[in-house]
């Protein structure tokens, strides 16, 4: 056990990899930051032109969903269920935004905690990925099967 | 060899709670990798019930690409974990590295679409309003 312990803390992270740790780190975090934007967009697009979603919407689903968005019940819900799903989704970005930030902090102050910390969010991050992924596959497998 | 030997990081090394958390990392990213091909290989099969297999195709290149980049960055940390190869866990990053470096390129390029296409429909779907 002792020698296990030993030989694990010789393993370090070397000068070319910390420079590649570094280069993730910032583009983990541009990534991060184009995805925010790109949420931020979407609902602020649907929360805003909720009206103009209203009328898209009435044509392109079924007749008796597209009436219930006509008659103003669903019209007032739709801007609020893409609020939710854009704060679920920032909340997502934020795991990968953290893990970027790390890095970049661990590498640049030689920060043994950071990069722990970093590391931790990236896999609640691909944990997350992995169901989202997940559904996505079974819904494919929906669309196939129909 | 031995300048890069002095150069070594002294502050940072795989402790074992963050090779632990490293080991999850490579086990996720494997997963979400192989679960991408799953949904992938299902698309294609979609378009190709659907005659509309050229579209999917570079949907599926570029899918394909990138979770190849993925599942190298998982398989060699898992081996540079296990062995404590400096030179492998080197290489994972750089499969890592690539693997943001294309997505932020890919992203670019989708915002830019959707924030076009918003605009459009933002502009001609309010033209009935305005009436």
């Amino acid at each position: 056990m002792e020698n296990e312990q030993s030989s694990l803390f010789d393993f370090c992270i070397d000068n070319m990899a910390a420079n590649e740790l570094n280069a993730i780190g910032k583009w983990a975090k541009r990534v991060s930051l184009i995805f925010g934007v790109l949420i931020a967009i979407v609902v602020l697009f649907i929360a805003f032109a909720g009206v103009t979603a209203k009328y898209f919407l009435q044509d392109a689903l079924p007749q008796n969903v597209g009436e219930l968005i006509g008659n103003g019940s669903l019209g007032i819900i739709l801007p609020v269920v893409a609020l939710v799903i854009g704060l679920i989704l920032m909340l997502y970005i934020n795991l990968l935004y953290k893990f970027g930030n790390n890095l970049i902090k661990a590498t640049t102050y030689q920060d043994q905690n950071a990069l722990e910390e970093g590391f931790k969010s990236f896999k609640t991050y691909l944990i997350v990925t992995g169901i989202f992924s997940a559904i996505g596959a079974i819904s494919n497998l929906f669309t196939f099967l129909n | 060899m031995e300048n890069n030997q002095s150069s070594i990081f002294e502050g940072l090394s795989i402790s074992p709670s963050l090779k632990e958390n490293m080991e999850s990392v490579a086990k996720w990213a494997k997963i979400c990798a192989i679960i991408a091909f799953i949904t992938q290989g299902l698309q294609i099969f979609t378009a190709f019930k659907n005659n509309s297999i050229l579209g999917e195709l570079i949907g599926t290149a570029i899918t394909v690409f990138l979770n190849v980049l993925l599942l190298n960055f998982a398989n060699k940390l898992s081996q540079a974990l296990s062995t404590a190869d400096e030179g492998l866990l080197t290489e994972s990053f750089s499969n890592l590295r690539r693997y943001y470096l294309i997505t932020f390129i890919l992203m670019i390029i989708v915002t830019s679409f959707i924030a076009l296409a918003l605009l459009i429909v933002g502009f001609t779907g309010s033209i009935p309003f305005a009436r």
